[in-house]
């Protein structure tokens, strides 16, 4: 869903995005605290900030030359689009390498493929409440996207091939529901999903090799 | 879940965005009419005022260079009115980005920039010609040196920034500095 509705706190003007993003952070971090305990929630809550700080800091990179004649830009301003996808790589990357240290624990995969689907699905449900478009356009992805939720909560993605196949299956209904919304297929929220599904079945990839890896050598 | 359900529920999903492309492609056909043609000096019977859907009250004021411009001679296109002044920290940072997203899409977005200069509020014209100078700023600097404007379009923080559609009125309002992907998403979601 498109940003077409701002909020005005005190000084500042906010997009209905960056609540969405801060709704959907807090709410995966409770409910992941809620099924799997304070450790699971804190190495993701981890995760959450090193995105915003990458995202936020990220405008170093993509507008050097404008910070270089005003450095005040670094406080005021992210890196934008460019600097939201930067923000995702750099957490996949961290991500891989605390797993790949944890030899892929089945309880890690299990709380990413989560995170990812919950996350998505809060920011999608919180867009549609908070923007305009039509109603039918704003229900649909308010009742599919319910439904992941439920999906992931109940289903507890406790086997490698049921999260497999929903992040598959969670792409795809996320690229249909896209292309329904008044934005398109080209939003980066849709973008966001495909990268960490790649991430989420390379991850899985990863896991395998190394399992058989170890069972040549032993 | 069983491979053969896996494989059925991905043929339907693919289908469905197949489908979906499709009649959403010819939806959009259908319905392009000549815009050019809707982009008519209406402003007839609109309210001018501050909130979102009313007409941008018009003023007249002075440019750095002694020429007098209203807010009104920009109707057509577009207009990003900003208010700032060169003491201000956040609308320093702000004035680069808007100065690229000039440079790059002002013809393209089919958008103005008129940047109203509190002048008024512990400024001085030398200070300001410095700092457009500094800048590198190519878009129209208007001089409120009477406060008169700042009053008018209720000026409290800065910088604050209106978003007018082709028609003069207003879209959006926006306190705090903007960067050139908000400002090309506010431009681009204007008539």
């Amino acid at each position: 869903m498109p940003v077409t509705e701002w909020y005005t706190i005190r000084g500042v003007t906010l997009p209905t995005s960056w609540v969405s993003v801060l709704i959907a952070f807090t709410l995966v971090g409770i409910i992941l605290w809620w099924r799997y305990g304070k450790k699971e929630a804190s190495v993701y809550a981890d995760h959450a900030i090193f995105f915003i700080l990458v995202w936020k800091f990220s405008v170093i990179v993509t507008d050097l030359s404008l910070v270089i004649k005003q450095p005040l830009i670094i406080l005021f301003f992210n890196g934008g689009t460019v600097g939201f996808y930067i923000a995702i790589v750099a957490t996949c990357i961290s991500i891989f390498r605390q797993f790949k240290k944890n030899a892929f624990a089945a309880s890690q995969l299990r709380t990413l493929t989560m995170a990812i689907i919950i996350m998505q699905s809060l920011y999608q449900i919180a867009m549609a409440l908070q923007n305009e478009g039509l109603a039918w356009q704003r229900w649909l992805t308010v009742v599919a996207f319910f439904i992941w939720l439920l999906i992931a909560i109940k289903n507890g993605l406790n086997q490698d091939i049921w999260r497999k196949q929903l992040i598959i299956l969670f792409s795809l209904s996320h690229i249909f529901i896209a292309l329904l919304q008044p934005g398109g297929f080209w939003q980066k929220s849709l973008m966001a999903t495909f990268i960490f599904s790649l991430f989420v079945l390379f991850v899985h990839f990863s896991k395998d090799n190394s399992r058989k890896q170890m069972e040549a050598t032993s | 879940m069983k491979k053969k359900i896996f494989a059925l529920l991905i043929i339907a999903a693919m289908i469905g965005i197949a489908v979906t492309n499709f009649v959403k492609t010819k939806v959009a056909e259908e319905q392009k009419v000549d815009t050019r043609a809707t982009i008519v000096e209406d402003t007839l019977g609109v309210k001018s005022g501050l909130a979102i859907g009313e007409l941008a009250p018009d003023f007249e004021l002075e440019t750095l260079d002694g020429k007098k411009v209203k807010l009104s001679d920009f109707r057509g296109k577009k207009v990003i009115l900003n208010f700032w002044a060169t003491w201000c920290p956040p609308c320093k940072a702000e004035i680069p980005h808007m100065q690229k997203y000039y440079e790059k899409f002002a013809k393209e977005d089919n958008f103005e920039i008129v940047a109203v200069n509190l002048t008024s509020q512990q400024e001085k014209v030398k200070y300001v010609k410095k700092f457009v100078k500094t800048y590198e700023m190519t878009f129209p600097v208007l001089l409120d040196t009477e406060g008169e404007q700042m009053r008018t379009y209720e000026i409290y923080t800065i910088p604050t920034t209106y978003f007018l559609d082709t028609k003069g009125i207003i879209q959006k309002k926006v306190i705090g500095p903007v960067d050139q992907d908000s400002m090309r998403e506010s431009v681009k979601a204007l008539n």
